[in-house]
């Protein structure tokens, strides 16, 4: 099969079911994997990763529910979008948005290739720290909550996600003596219930105005350039982010568009370009140390070795050149896979949407089961979805994203704070 | 459809036929238990039926999962795991409970930007924990040469690689697979086996110091297996090892990478574990 096809659909199955991501469908296609070179791996890699995020930020726009872990923005601002033609204007928004920022990133690579060391001084602790705190700051300041219920969201994602075994610190906390506990909460369960949740039932019942104008449906909108090239450099750094890669891109290109605009679709386009230039950038990390910065890159790592790669002997540059390449062929392909369902859109809300959203929270238990049966946990995450979806229910009216962000930063931002004193000598 | 059934029948009896195993890592998604785990399940397939269950936290493989497995295990073990489990962590393992079939040694080595450790004072990463052996051996090397080093803990080693190799720090404690690495992203980088493999490695000797353990003792284990599965499975690895283009051949850099013993007799490995996880503790 051509590495570009099995990428590509690879993408969208990860794209589109909240919980497959990257890390379990390279598990699950391991068997077909193992007869590429590693350029096709790569290939197929960096297909699956953009494809990936043309496609997740589809179900996030239209029905809530975010496909890939960065379309979290897009989940937040689709509540406020008032239209069908908003709608299809965030969709093919994002679509062009995202072909710009993974086109701009591979130019950009393809030309500066020699000074791609340069990024190894972007792995400083005190930069990582100052990001994640800037973060959290503007959050408190953007985010439509009260500033005080802010703070109270960031304080409480820190205190859950902190529960466990923290290997870093060798501590442990609110485990209870409770092995299941001592791994902490699932996130998977965690966003289910603390972000889809509160969306959906905020959704429900929130009827979308229904546009007259049927030609401005499926017409291409694109953002200011400017705009996009300041998403795609901001998406292009978070990338580099250990462990959050493209979600920390969208969510701080969110954060910065909060300042500027009010308009929910320039704020979707803004975070679905920056995801999108991220999925390329986290694996410079790979290619130019050998260092994989999240779970699918180790596997990814672990087939290019079978196959005689070797950081040492490995020509970066001339093959990251034919990378960027096949990684603009790959924006476009992604780009006319998800501009046409701006087209759709009108399709999508002939679907009875309150029966739609009882659908989805049905499968997002069932979802939860299965990740549980891939984790060998189901009691546990069972359990857990039991007892944090009422509170989820509860959060309807409160927008939980700083409390997700801080959840799934929170032991960098632990263990990047006490780095840091140990740096400084404090 | 008569050759249908008979490659239905011959898969059958070989699905039938061949013993099941599960590995399970121990170790995180992304560090080298991981790799090899993973490299064991693909080379073992001809002969087992392979599960391989990853994780990627010690705590929930050995607390939660592997009480709940039945059949024979294959598992990781770490002798720094041991003794921060002992040390009141998550978990620990009694390595008795099952046999070990492969014995690591894995000196850690010395990387650094230029200065030398035994006088000049720096700051010098080392892998998690932050309380844990690599931070008392940093503390034992102040007190053995007068430094004033500051430990700085990173989360892996390819954190505490990029840290070296960005300047953050002026030394790193790093295992020989990511020496080379190290040099090759920046030659005036100096990792000095020679230290490592005769200097400090084996400064508990020279110096009496025995706080000190440089290095990291893993075995492999087999668990809920009877002794002709035992061998027939560390054959297996064995020969695969030795096997160039095999998967954990592929890894290991042709066995280079590693320091493993296959013969120890149970009184060897008990005496080498106790002696590293006491000194690390």
């Amino acid at each position: 099969m051509e590495p570009y096809l099995l990428g590509i659909g690879m993408g969208l199955v990860s794209g589109l079911i909240p919980g497959v991501g990257n890390f379990v469908l390279l598990l699950l296609a391991w068997p077909f994997l193992y007869n590429f070179s590693v350029m096709e791996l790569l290939i197929i890699y960096v297909s699956m990763a953009s494809i990936s995020q043309f496609i997740g930020s589809i179900p996030a726009i239209v029905f809530g529910i975010p496909g890939e872990s960065s379309s979290f923005p897009a989940v937040q601002e689709s509540k406020r979008l008032n239209t069908i033609e908003e709608v299809s204007k965030s969709i093919s928004g994002s679509a062009f948005g995202s072909a710009f920022g993974g086109i701009v990133v591979a130019g950009l690579c393809f030309y500066f290739v020699q000074y791609l060391d340069l990024i190894k001084h972007f792995y400083s602790t005190k930069l990582l720290v100052g990001l994640l705190l800037t973060v959290c700051f503007v959050m408190v300041l953007t985010i439509d909550n009260k500033w005080w219920v802010n703070i109270l969201l960031i304080i409480s994602g820190l205190l859950l996600g902190s529960i466990g075994y923290n290997s870093y610190l060798n501590t442990e906390f609110l485990t209870f003596g409770i092995n299941s506990l001592w791994s902490g909460l699932p996130l998977t369960v965690v966003l289910i219930c603390l972000f889809a949740i509160p969306q959906i039932l905020n959704n429900i019942n929130v009827p979308i105005k229904r546009l007259g104008n049927c030609f401005e449906i499926g017409k291409a909108y694109i953002l200011n350039p400017i705009y996009l090239f300041f998403s795609t450099v901001i998406g292009f750094f978070g990338g580099l982010v250990p462990g959050l890669t493209t979600v920390f891109s969208s969510i701080s290109a969110y954060n910065v568009s909060l300042l500027f605009t009010n308009n929910p679709v320039k704020r979707i386009v803004v975070s679905e370009t920056a995801n999108n230039a991220g999925a390329f950038s986290m694996l410079l990390p790979l290619l130019l140390f050998g260092i994989p910065i999240i779970g699918s890159e180790a596997i990814l790592l672990f087939l290019m070795e079978q196959k005689g790669f070797s950081i040492v002997s490995w020509d970066f540059t001339s093959s990251f050149r034919e990378l960027s390449i096949s990684l603009i062929y790959v924006n476009i392909v992604g780009l006319f896979i998800a501009w046409p369902l701006s087209k759709c859109v009108t399709m999508f809300y002939k679907i009875n949407l309150n029966m739609l959203m009882y659908i989805i929270l049905v499968s997002l238990f069932f979802i939860t089961l299965y990740t549980g049966h891939l984790n060998y946990n189901m009691g546990y995450y069972l359990i857990c979805f039991t007892l944090l979806a009422p509170i989820g229910a509860f959060l309807r009216n409160v927008n939980t994203l700083p409390l997700v962000f801080t959840f799934i930063v929170h032991d960098k931002l632990i263990d990047g704070v006490y780095r840091l004193s140990q740096i400084l000598g404090v | 459809m008569k050759n249908y059934l008979i490659i239905g029948a011959l898969l059958f009896s070989t699905s039938a036929v061949a013993d099941s195993l599960t590995i399970l890592n121990s170790g995180s998604k992304t560090g080298g238990f991981s790799m090899q785990s993973t490299a064991y399940s693909q080379d073992l397939a001809d002969e087992f039926n392979i599960t391989l269950v990853n994780p990627g936290d010690r705590c929930v493989a050995l607390g939660n999962l592997l009480p709940k497995i039945d059949g024979p295990v294959l598992m990781p073990w770490a002798s720094d795991y041991e003794a921060v489990g002992r040390d009141g962590a998550c978990v620990t393992y009694d390595i008795n409970q099952g046999t070990v079939v492969r014995y690591d040694t894995s000196p850690v080595y010395v990387c650094s930007r230029g200065g030398d450790i035994s006088k000049d004072s720096g700051k010098v990463a080392h892998t998690v924990p932050a309380n844990g052996p690599l931070a008392r051996v940093i503390s034992e090397l102040n007190n053995e040469f007068g430094t004033t080093h500051t430990p700085v803990v990173y989360d892996g080693s390819g954190d505490a690689r990029l840290a070296i190799i960005n300047g953050e720090v002026d030394y790193a404690l790093l295992s020989k697979k990511h020496t080379g690495i190290v040099i090759e992203a920046d030659s005036t980088i100096n990792c000095d086996v020679s230290l490592a493999a005769s200097g400090l490695n084996s400064l508990p000797a020279s110096s009496g110091n025995d706080k000190i353990a440089f290095g990291f003792d893993t075995v492999w284990i087999i668990i809920n297996a009877d002794s002709d599965l035992t061998n027939k499975i560390k054959m297996s690895m064995m020969e695969n090892h030795l096997n160039c283009e095999s998967a954990i051949g592929t890894w290991s850099k042709c066995n280079t990478t590693l320091n493993s013993r296959w013969d120890l007799t149970t009184e060897e490995v008990n005496k080498n574990w106790e002696t590293m996880v006491a000194t690390q503790r």
